[in-house]
């Protein structure tokens, strides 16, 4: 890894998020709210400092990236920016501990919406603007819309872009890296302005609108509400919600396709289906385990459905606190946040894809047990998964596993109860947000002491950057000249 | 502009990566190791599957994509492909044929056969950029034109050379101006030729190396080829009329029997280019040239080198790996030329582009070459001297641009032809301008 190309890079991506950092600070100027502005433009002009300061030690870099630097710049920049994005709250005074910031931040930026705030109708306007921007831009991606936005930079933008958009898919829209990241950035713009305009016709005001709808696209879960969407109580601002969520949690590309005037592929992806399917029948479970608790079936449903989409799209919106569910539909909802949502979207987890070969995975092995002569491959949809790509997902999936071990001991080390830990855990690193119990949806993460909250930011982070990327950057191989 | 290129190996990833900046490129290959390379050195799109299959094709889209490259290890199948495409609509498609056979003129590059627009043959190409390099050894600059059909090469006329003193026009020769003092003069101009003038040759690349020699003679002319593949063929056949002494190597005897009746002028010599006796006993040190053009890397560098080491003056070498050329150079070997960099060139040169298709600035003064096409669309066959070429220009050659074909530069001018002229730097931008003004007008 070359430290100045690192240095270089991380640069230009701080200052991308400097530069959004104004929009808080223009709002807080538009609200009269003095703390909130010298808080933001404090951060924004830190931000800039380092930036510059990157920039100068990275002054004698290369244009070329490797793929050893990717990793560094994407790492570096996902730490960096979590310590940046907390600083104006502890500044404002709205989070006084910084291991609390740092986790806010962090959680905003991978779209997890795991808060520590329990009063956050208590927040500024620029605060909520600013979470719920920074979902936003965390969702698509802050090195996906740098490759968007900077000019030619080869095949070094295809491992920067690689490294944080990492996945079982990685083939692109376009024949270039950077038209392929303009398209998704368009897609996603178009959809959020979309979800915006329609929630403002359902009755929700313009600023809720603006925040609710980047939360929802980028499948993150900051409210401006501490009753999140249940606080408007209206059945359509749910519904517009639910379908946005799980928009956001689809395969970006399969919108491009359609686009493209290519609807037989969204028809045909199996991903898509097994989505969907999934979706359905966790609605359908937890609507019957709920039946009692509601008047009538559509009411049923319609809470059944949110609680559901909000998890399984690792979005995080509630209208109920699925914490006082009986068992059964606890458990198929902490089932649906390992899974999370489909390859190539916002949305965290497992993803959908990895889920659906590995169950068919362990089918053919099973039938190769019983019948060790028989020579066949793995079919999904119309093509085959070739063996390295079935090694590939075995391995993330027994890392992510691992992760989920070792998070959850050192919760329970902290005190934590059983639930707790293991659902916090799972729910940072799939980019969920609220778990169970002492962390559910209707409570929040005050209580994780310090460094739970740290160890908890890094899970974040490995689950956005789906693990390998954060970890290359530990390994020794990647630090040798 | 969408390009397609069909065949992700050496070529297809060099071809690719010279494209890569002004184009949206999509490789395709059958073997997925081959694009996971492509995938991680280039920022293309590739597609695993067969060129030949219509499926793949329709995937990959050729029929929105304005240039189709078959760029594959086979004739027949870079054919097929390139059919194929052409048929499901791609613009413009040219395809990779190394068989000599398949053409019927001698310079690597023909158009219109089976409805593929350019048939491009590595060996011919890579024969015709070997012989410039030879010809270079004497000349103060060269550089080829019309996609490798005409050579240019600029030499000193030394005080013992037999063109002293001779008028510079002749109809048959290759010399088509003289750089006298600070500006380049037309051969018609010049009565005699003085000592320390520099004249300026073009033609095709054969008649250039050979009138180079007369020029500039040497003693000992001994040139050796290593190798009597399809590319020492080549290089033998058009040596022929350079060397005083040609002498072609190949280990197989069954090859030498077939070499030898096409190459009368020649001496087909059966022996390793790398065996240091054999090497010796044919007393390969004493010669001018030693061109080393085999299949492998590893027997040309070897025997450009054990030939150095012997005493040969100048050693050239086939390169088949990109990035190997510089290696090469630093080992002490003059000259370098490969598959595919050649055919990257010519097929940036096939670009549909500008009116300038090519241009190089002469040594020691201000002026340069510029190739240039004319407007498609005349309303009628025009005098060179009406097209906006600047003061001081002299048209040095008039091409079709896919032959090769040379006409006479007074003859009036058909819609499309090439021009080559020799004109003060600092013209282009106005010859442009002058051209989108003729265009402008129209038929």
């Amino acid at each position: 890894m070359n430290l100045a190309v690192v240095a270089r890079f991380s640069g230009f991506l701080v200052a991308i998020v400097a530069t959004l950092m104004l929009a808080p600070a223009v709002l807080a100027l538009f609200d009269r709210d003095g703390r909130a502005l010298v808080a933001y433009t404090v951060s924004t002009a830190l931000a800039f400092t380092l930036a510059v300061l990157l920039r100068r030690i990275g002054r004698d870099a290369t244009e070329e990236i490797h793929r050893k630097d990717a990793f560094g710049v994407v790492a570096l920049t996902w730490l960096a920016v979590g310590l940046l994005g907390g600083l104006p709250f502890v500044l404002e005074g709205s989070i006084t501990d910084p291991a609390s910031a740092i986790f806010e931040a962090v959680s905003g930026f991978t779209t997890t919406g795991a808060t520590v705030v329990g009063d956050i109708d208590g927040l500024s306007r620029a605060t909520n603007l600013w979470r719920c921007l920074m979902h936003w831009v965390g969702g698509m991606g802050i090195v996906v819309l740098f490759v968007a936005v900077f000019p030619q930079l080869g095949v070094g933008a295809k491992h920067l872009f690689r490294s944080e958009v990492a996945g079982p898919i990685t083939s692109g829209l376009r024949p270039k890296i950077r038209q392929t990241a303009t398209a998704l950035w368009w897609i996603y713009g178009g959809l959020t302005l979309a979800a915006a305009v329609l929630l403002v016709f359902a009755g929700m005001p313009m600023y809720d609108a603006i925040c609710h709808a980047m939360s929802a696209l980028g499948t993150g879960g900051f409210s401006t509400r501490t009753a999140s969407i249940g606080a408007y109580d209206s059945m359509l601002i749910e519904g517009i919600v639910i379908v946005f969520m799980l928009l956001g949690g689809l395969n970006f590309g399969l919108f491009y396709d359609l686009l493209r005037g290519n609807g037989r592929n969204l028809v045909r992806d199996y991903e898509l289906r097994f989505f969907l399917a999934t979706n359905t029948v966790v609605t359908l479970l937890v609507a019957a385990t709920t039946l009692d608790r509601h008047h009538g079936v559509v009411q049923t449903l319609r809470h059944a459905a949110f609680q559901t989409v909000a998890v399984t799209s690792t979005t995080g919106f509630m209208t109920e606190d699925y914490d006082t569910y009986p068992n059964l539909a606890k458990l198929a909802l902490v089932f649906c946040m390992f899974m999370g949502g489909c390859a190539g979207s916002t949305a965290g987890g497992l993803k959908a894809s990895r889920v659906y070969i590995l169950i068919k995975t362990v089918v053919m092995e099973l039938g190769a047990l019983v019948r060790p002569k028989v020579v066949s491959s793995l079919q999904v949809g119309r093509g085959t998964v070739p063996p390295t790509i079935i090694r590939s997902i075995l391995t993330f999936f027994a890392a992510y596993m691992l992760l989920v071990a070792v998070s959850s001991f050192v919760l329970v080390a902290m005190d934590l109860d059983l639930t707790s830990a293991i659902s916090a855990s799972l729910a940072c690193l799939s980019s969920v947000g609220p778990g169970l119990e002492q962390v559910g949806p209707a409570k929040n993460f005050a209580l994780v002491p310090p460094a739970g909250k740290v160890m908890l930011s890094l899970c974040m982070i490995a689950g956005r950057l789906e693990i390998f990327a954060l970890f290359a950057v530990l390994s020794p191989e990647c630090w040798r000249r | 502009m969408r390009v397609i290129v069909l065949g992700a190996g050496e070529v297809g990833r060099h071809v690719a990566r010279a494209l890569s900046e002004d184009a949206d490129i999509v490789v395709v290959d059958l073997d997925a190791s081959a694009l996971a390379v492509a995938e991680d050195e280039l920022d293309v799109m590739t597609l695993q599957g067969n060129a030949t299959h219509r499926a793949v094709l329709e995937q990959a889209q050729v029929g929105r994509a304005d240039l189709v490259l078959a760029m594959i290890g086979h004739d027949a199948v870079n054919v097929t492909a390139a059919v194929l495409a052409k048929s499901l609509g791609a613009r413009q498609v040219v395809a990779r044929v190394d068989d000599p056979g398949f053409y019927a003129t001698g310079h690597g590059l023909e158009r219109d056969i089976a409805g593929i627009d350019a048939s491009v043959c590595a060996s011919r190409l890579i024969g015709a950029e070997l012989l410039r390099r030879v010809t270079s050894i004497d000349a103060s600059f060269t550089e080829s034109f019309f996609g490798g059909a005409l050579h240019a090469a600029v030499l000193q006329v030394e005080e013992e050379s037999p063109v002293l003193l001779r008028p510079a026009h002749h109809p048959s020769s290759t010399l088509k101006g003289i750089i006298r003092g600070a500006s380049v003069r037309a051969n018609v101009e010049v009565a005699a030729l003085q000592a320390g003038d520099r004249v300026l040759l073009v033609g095709p690349p054969e008649r250039v190396a050979s009138e180079a020699r007369t020029i500039s003679p040497h003693q000992r002319s001994r040139v050796v080829v290593i190798g009597g593949g399809d590319v020492g063929l080549q290089m033998a056949r058009s040596l022929e009329g350079v060397a005083s002494d040609l002498r072609i190597v190949d280990p197989s005897r069954a090859r030498c029997e077939e070499l030898a009746p096409k190459l009368p002028g020649c001496t087909v010599l059966h022996g390793d280019g790398t065996n240091l006796p054999f090497l010796r006993e044919e007393r390969i040190g004493l010669s001018e040239f030693v061109l080393s053009v085999t299949g492998s890397d590893e027997v040309n560098l070897m025997a450009s080198l054990l030939s150095r080491e012997l005493g040969a003056k100048h050693t050239f070498s086939l390169v088949h790996r990109p990035g190997y050329a510089p290696v090469y150079r630093q080992l002490g070997i003059d000259g370098t030329t490969s598959a595919h960099e050649i055919l990257a060139t010519t097929i940036r040169w096939l670009l549909p582009g500008r009116w300038i298709v090519a241009h190089a600035v002469l040594p020691g003064i201000d002026w340069e070459l510029v190739e240039f096409r004319v407007p498609a669309q005349l309303p009628k066959p025009i005098d060179p001297r009406d097209l906006p070429l600047g003061s001081g220009a002299i048209v040095v050659a008039v091409a079709d641009p896919y032959s090769g074909k040379q006409r006479l530069v007074s003859s009036p001018l058909r819609g499309g032809e090439h021009l080559l002229i020799a004109t003060p730097c600092g013209g282009r931008r106005a010859l442009e301008r002058g051209l989108d003004r003729m265009e402008g007008a129209g038929p």
